[in-house]
């Protein structure tokens, strides 16, 4: 009896921190300082879409996705079109991926970024808040400020960079739809990537 | 005296020791049961890799982060490969996620069938990749494996008990007679599992893994206990689950004897 509530506690705990951030309800609220030292608050953001893409420059996956250029081009071509797009560092101080602020935007720059904002959450506290669990996983928040898409980047879940063509491009559906005022269609799917290393 | 010994023992270790190749905190080799083989013979062999401690590399169904550990072979004309097999897994915590992997020395067979006219060493290319993690990394690896077969009588090497050891853990179509049933129940999903009379299978005490992704949450243990006539389990669906469940497939491992099943369910 014992096993099997401890079964179900661990269950409904996981159900519990893995949808911290559920599309169609608000977005978790964040405040925090940017590499830049700019002031970043989801609350201010009201009226934009905003993108939250968690980041591990060390990653197989992440190196995917910005080695090839598919991310740059993305951050690219969506802020062209008035989406924030603020990408998170969670990695935790000595393991994998971690840098302080101003390195954290070296590293950026070097690996092609043209995100709007980058944000080093260190302590994991916006990672928590959403419950982000690998990188990349990405966020798509409306307007209005209602969660409309937690999930994948695409759909193959590779580290090698020829599969990105092939793939179904969930990020850039949901953003359009998002773009477009229509419902997002595969809102929320289970993102692949290294553990985020709070 | 001594010198020529030791050229006899390297000699002999380059002919039974296939190349290790090392990349991404593990290094892997293609070890065969016998180098030698008649024409339309099967050799057992298989992928080992040994992974640097404290790291581990994933099952076909990683879980939550990570990647399947992928083998590839395109046999010349003539040649059969099956495989590879994938053993059962361990289950990782890493943080909050849970995973299915493995640590230590895993093998991964590969079986061959040699061409009807095999009559001169051939050749076989393996391409293998995996993604190994820690709790506070995750690094690529990726090998390109070699294995040469000559044709002659079968004769066992030294990785022949490793690799039959091996075989035995891969797991086996469910035995005839043997169902598995899943219903929902709100957030649970209930497992009944029927064994045919006369089966003395204790399954409380097999490991369950989902080989079907995003079903059960990947936290969830499984395990099966008696209830009536048969055996059941339950777990709480995964937030990913869709809502309509069309199958799934379970892998139960034996704690006590290795011996381990493959078990789908359909939803008809």
């Amino acid at each position: 009896m014992k096993t099997i509530a401890s079964t179900l506690f661990a269950g409904l705990m996981a159900m519990a921190s893995t949808f911290a951030a559920e599309p169609g309800k608000p977005a978790p609220a964040f405040t925090a300082k940017s590499v830049k030292a700019e002031d970043v608050s989801l609350s201010s953001l009201k009226g934009r879409t905003v993108v939250l893409e968690w980041v591990n420059f060390d990653c197989p996956f992440v190196k995917k996705h910005y080695s090839s250029g598919n991310l740059p081009k993305l951050q690219e071509s969506y802020t062209a079109k008035g989406v924030v797009w603020i990408t998170v560092n969670s990695s935790a101080p000595g393991k994998q991926g971690h840098l302080e602020p101003a390195k954290l935007a070296e590293r950026a720059t070097k690996e092609g970024s043209k995100a709007t904002h980058i944000i080093a959450d260190a302590d994991g506290t916006i990672g928590k808040a959403y419950g982000a669990k690998v990188t990349p996983h990405v966020f798509v928040i409306q307007p209005d400020g209602t969660l409309a898409y937690n999930g994948a980047i695409d759909s193959k879940a590779s580290t090698k960079p020829e599969d990105i063509d092939s793939a179904d491009k969930l990020l850039a559906q949901a953003i359009d739809a998002v773009l477009d005022g229509k419902p997002v269609a595969n809102a929320k799917n289970a993102p692949y990537g290294c553990g985020v290393k709070y | 005296m001594k010198s020529r010994l030791l050229g006899m023992l390297l000699v002999t270790l380059a002919h039974t020791q296939a190349a290790d190749v090392t990349s991404g905190r593990a290094s892997a080799s293609w070890i065969t049961a016998s180098e030698t083989a008649r024409p339309g013979e099967l050799v057992h062999s298989a992928v080992r890799i040994r992974i640097d401690p404290g790291w581990h590399i994933y099952w076909t169904q990683p879980g939550e982060g990570g990647v399947k550990t992928e083998i590839s072979c395109k046999p010349p004309a003539g040649w059969v490969v099956e495989g590879p097999g994938y053993p059962p897994p361990k289950r990782f915590l890493t943080g909050e996620l849970a995973s299915f992997g493995y640590e230590g020395t895993v093998l991964f067979p590969l079986t061959i069938r040699t061409p009807a006219g095999f009559d001169k060493p051939a050749s076989l290319v393996a391409r293998v990749s995996w993604l190994a993690c820690s709790e506070d990394a995750c690094v690529p690896g990726e090998a390109e494996l070699t294995l040469t077969l000559r044709p002659g009588n079968a004769s066992a090497t030294d990785q022949a008990g490793a690799i039959a050891t091996a075989l035995r853990k891969i797991p086996r179509p469910a035995a005839e007679g043997l169902s598995l049933a899943v219903s929902e129940d709100g957030p649970l999903l209930k497992f009944q599992l029927t064994a045919p009379a006369g089966n003395g299978t204790d399954f409380s005490t097999f490991d369950v893994f989902p080989a079907t992704p995003d079903i059960i949450a990947p936290t969830a243990i499984l395990r099966f206990a008696r209830e009536g006539g048969g055996w059941s389990a339950s777990a709480p669906k995964s937030g990913y689950a869709p809502s309509r469940i069309d199958a799934i497939t379970l892998v139960l491992a034996s704690r006590n004897d290795g011996e381990s099943w493959e078990i789908p369910w359909k939803n008809r």
